[in-house]
């Protein structure tokens, strides 16, 4: 079999955070296409089973959590993997953002996009990362932004989490290299999802001016669920710490 | 935090003026979004933020591209049950 044309997550087990919409529903979506195993994460049951009723994924598993809960991660995933075994890729999607001009940027709404945006992301590694609760050679992505390497008005503190992610990529990345653990970020651009759309405190206008500094216009989930798909997988082996910018050239003009 | 504490109307008007940048002075019932310079992109995010921190009002796109004066703003507490008249 020709090794550059198969990508195949069979038997593997993948944790999937912010499953039940937007860019974590199209990753789980292609996951499934790619036969993974999947423990989707998300706050709602019903549309986290939802998700699950459409995606052709012969094991799944819901975990219905309150990601801004912190507390309760590690313990909820410590009872998963000893149900399904040890699990072999996650990816952080769930995501949260909150625009407001700096005049109005409280710590309260910096720690409540840094508790989903990062520290939910660092308790499932945390969890992950307890002796044969991980694959070894397992791989994790974190879901950055490009605004982690530009600035946005009204998204200081939202630049401040995915900037905090990278970091944190990269210093797991060393760290869990020992174990051929790979860490690494993809940074999409914008991409038409709910929480872009009818989420957003931005106006129509406002939104189209932002896709239009996008030379390749706005992206769909797909676009970014072909990244993830392509660090997770086992044979890109070699490749850690990094961040893939998603973005249709957003970042280059 | 939301002290969710009803406002009078002219108590109303100080506050906007304030997220505005402006002083109440500047500003009626009547005053409409482009007359008032800090009305604009980044006074509209600050409005969002405040009604929500103070109210817990959180505005849909509709609703806040229907706004287009100071009575609207008005209107939008008066819906939430926060100005007391």
């Amino acid at each position: 079999m020709n090794e550059f044309n198969t990508i195949d997550f069979e038997n593997k087990w993948v944790v999937v955070t912010g499953a039940s919409s937007g860019i974590g529903q199209g990753i789980a979506r292609a996951l499934a296409a790619c036969n993974a195993n999947l423990v989707l994460i998300g706050r709602n049951q019903e549309t986290l089973a939802e998700t699950a009723e459409n995606i052709p994924a012969e094991n799944v598993k819901l975990l219905v959590i309150d990601l801004s809960d912190s507390g309760t991660i590690v313990p909820l995933m410590k009872s998963v993997v000893e149900e399904v075994g040890a699990i072999y890729g996650f990816c952080h999607c769930a995501g949260i953002v909150d625009t407001r001009p700096i005049n109005v940027t409280t710590p309260d709404s910096i720690l409540k996009q840094l508790n989903i945006n990062l520290i939910a992301g660092t308790e499932i590694v945390r969890a992950l990362v307890k002796k044969g609760a991980m694959e070894e050679q397992g791989s994790i992505v974190f879901i950055s932004s490009v605004y982690a390497h530009v600035g946005g008005a009204g998204e200081t503190a939202y630049c401040a989490t995915k900037g905090a992610v990278g970091a944190a990529v990269r210093a797991m990345a060393v760290e869990l290299s020992a174990r051929k653990i790979r860490v690494n970020s993809v940074s999409p651009g914008f991409v038409h999802t709910a929480m872009t759309e009818k989420g957003s405190k931005l106006t129509g206008a406002q939104l189209e001016a932002i896709v239009e500094k996008h030379p390749l216009g706005a992206g769909a989930v797909e676009d970014v669920a072909r990244a993830v798909i392509f660090l997770l997988h086992h044979k890109n082996k070699w490749i850690t710490g990094t961040d893939l910018l998603v973005d249709g050239g957003y970042t280059s003009v | 935090m939301s002290e969710n504490t009803a406002m009078s109307t002219s108590e109303a008007i100080a506050w906007f003026a304030e997220i505005f940048e402006t002083t109440e002075n500047e500003i009626s019932s009547e005053t409409r979004q482009q007359d008032i310079e800090g009305w604009d992109s980044m006074g509209v995010l600050t409005l969002m933020a405040e009604l929500d921190d103070r109210f817990s009002i959180n505005l849909d796109q509709d609703e806040l591209e229907s706004i287009s004066t100071i009575n609207d703003l008005l209107d939008v507490l008066r819906k939430n049950n926060v100005l007391a008249e």
